[in-house]
């Protein structure tokens, strides 16, 4: 496969990949039990952006899996999961921010999730409304019973990984939960990878 | 406090309305299976707003119940649900707008309840706000246990209500939703009541 770019994102920091149309972006655990919050944009216009609360609509179901066809808040595809390890992601959660850290567990000024996502959207120095909710890769969020959701560490082993076909040009980011407070990353932020080409990455 | 008032909403439209901390909302099914989308944004700074996926991780679990309060993006409690006829809703899915309805394969202008948002918002002299994911009442909303859903006809008869507490001072928006071509409304959109005080 030919490269566009291949990103080492450290645990609990952020960075920004993008994609032409027909591209795959693949996302790699690299130490296993990692989150991964993911968010998209339409490089034509950042206004218009990968939304789990539209994919959930459209896909008539509150997880995602292989085959699935994630839609924008335009409710047009905008990526294709075409190979995924692992079959565990949560579309339904926020990204952690600081507020999470500060309020609730009393830690100001803890990396989080909402400001890594950033790395995208200042790197191509585009204005945005609102940052959109993330997908959040590999995260495990079990739904039990009457409605009530859990928090718990991601299944995902080294080297587990999710490939995602843009079917238009996009940017985004990854970043890899700084969550080590309770479960959602094994208590330990850890290193992802995030590889584009023009097939999936197999290294 | 905010003056006690009824708003009328005609089938298919929205409304918008400033309200106090400690206010109640009530809003009533006039006539049946018409659900409600429910947006709330903080009075004072407009970005943050009734958020679906804080509310989801601060009770943990999809959809609130009675006694249980919507939180913002900022994780702090905006409205809280005080009473509850019918518990049978969906804080799963989007607003209907534009794109749905062209999904939907109709062609041409229908109303939707995220125009219908921001009519009522500005309208009302709020402004421009975002449209996130609402709270909708009575859109009756099926989980399977593979994580499937579907919507349903919703459960209300004439008279059902909710009645939600706010707990910031806020700018409310409601729409009676106007989708007729799948079950959501029950397939003929009606008016919706809101009682304040």
């Amino acid at each position: 496969m030919r490269v566009r770019s291949d990103l080492v994102v450290a645990g609990g920091f952020g960075g920004g990949w993008e994609a032409k149309a027909g591209e795959f972006v693949t996302v790699v655990d690299l130490e296993g039990e990692q989150t991964g919050d993911f968010i998209a944009f339409l490089a034509q216009d950042p206004e218009e952006w990968l939304s789990p609360v539209h994919c959930r609509e459209a896909l008539r179901s509150i997880f995602v899996r292989a085959g699935d066809q994630l839609v924008s808040n335009r409710r047009r595809p905008v990526l294709e999961i075409v190979r995924d390890d692992v079959g565990v992601h949560d579309a339904t959660i926020p990204a952690c921010d600081p507020t999470r850290y500060a309020v609730e567990f009393g830690v100001p000024g803890h990396r989080n999730c909402l400001e890594n996502l950033w790395a995208a959207v200042r790197e191509r120095g585009v204005a945005i409304e609102r940052m959109p909710e993330p997908l959040n890769l590999f995260q495990n969020t079990p739904v039990v019973g009457d409605g009530r959701i859990g928090l718990t560490d991601p299944v995902s082993r080294p080297g587990q990984r999710i490939v995602l076909r843009a079917l238009a040009d996009l940017f985004g980011s990854l970043s890899p939960c700084p969550q080590d407070i309770i479960p959602g990353n094994g208590l330990r932020p850890t290193p992802m990878r995030a590889v584009v080409g023009d097939g999936p990455f197999e290294g | 406090m905010t003056d006690p008032r009824e708003i009328h909403i005609p089938a298919r439209t929205g409304t918008a309305f400033r309200v106090d901390a400690g206010t109640t909302i009530e809003i009533i099914d006039v006539e049946g299976q018409q659900p409600a989308d429910f947006w709330a944004y903080y009075e004072n700074d407009l970005s943050e707003y009734l958020s679906a996926p804080h509310t989801r991780i601060g009770n943990m679990k999809l959809i609130p119940g009675v006694g249980d309060a919507f939180l913002t993006n900022h994780r702090r409690p905006i409205v809280r649900i005080v009473e509850d006829t019918v518990p049978v809703h969906d804080f799963l899915s989007a607003a209907c707008d534009p794109w749905r309805y062209e999904e939907l394969g109709h062609r041409g202008w229908h109303a939707s309840c995220q125009e219908n948002l921001e009519l009522a918002v500005s309208r009302a002299g709020f402004g421009r706000v975002v449209c996130p994911q609402p709270f909708n009442i009575w859109t009756n909303f099926h989980l399977n246990p593979d994580g499937t859903f579907e919507i349903r006809r919703p459960e209300t008869k004439a008279g059902d209500h909710i009645t939600l507490r706010v707990e910031m001072p806020s700018v409310i928006a409601i729409s009676a939703c106007p989708q007729d071509i799948t079950l959501t409304a029950g397939l003929h959109p009606t008016d919706l009541l809101v009682r304040i005080r």
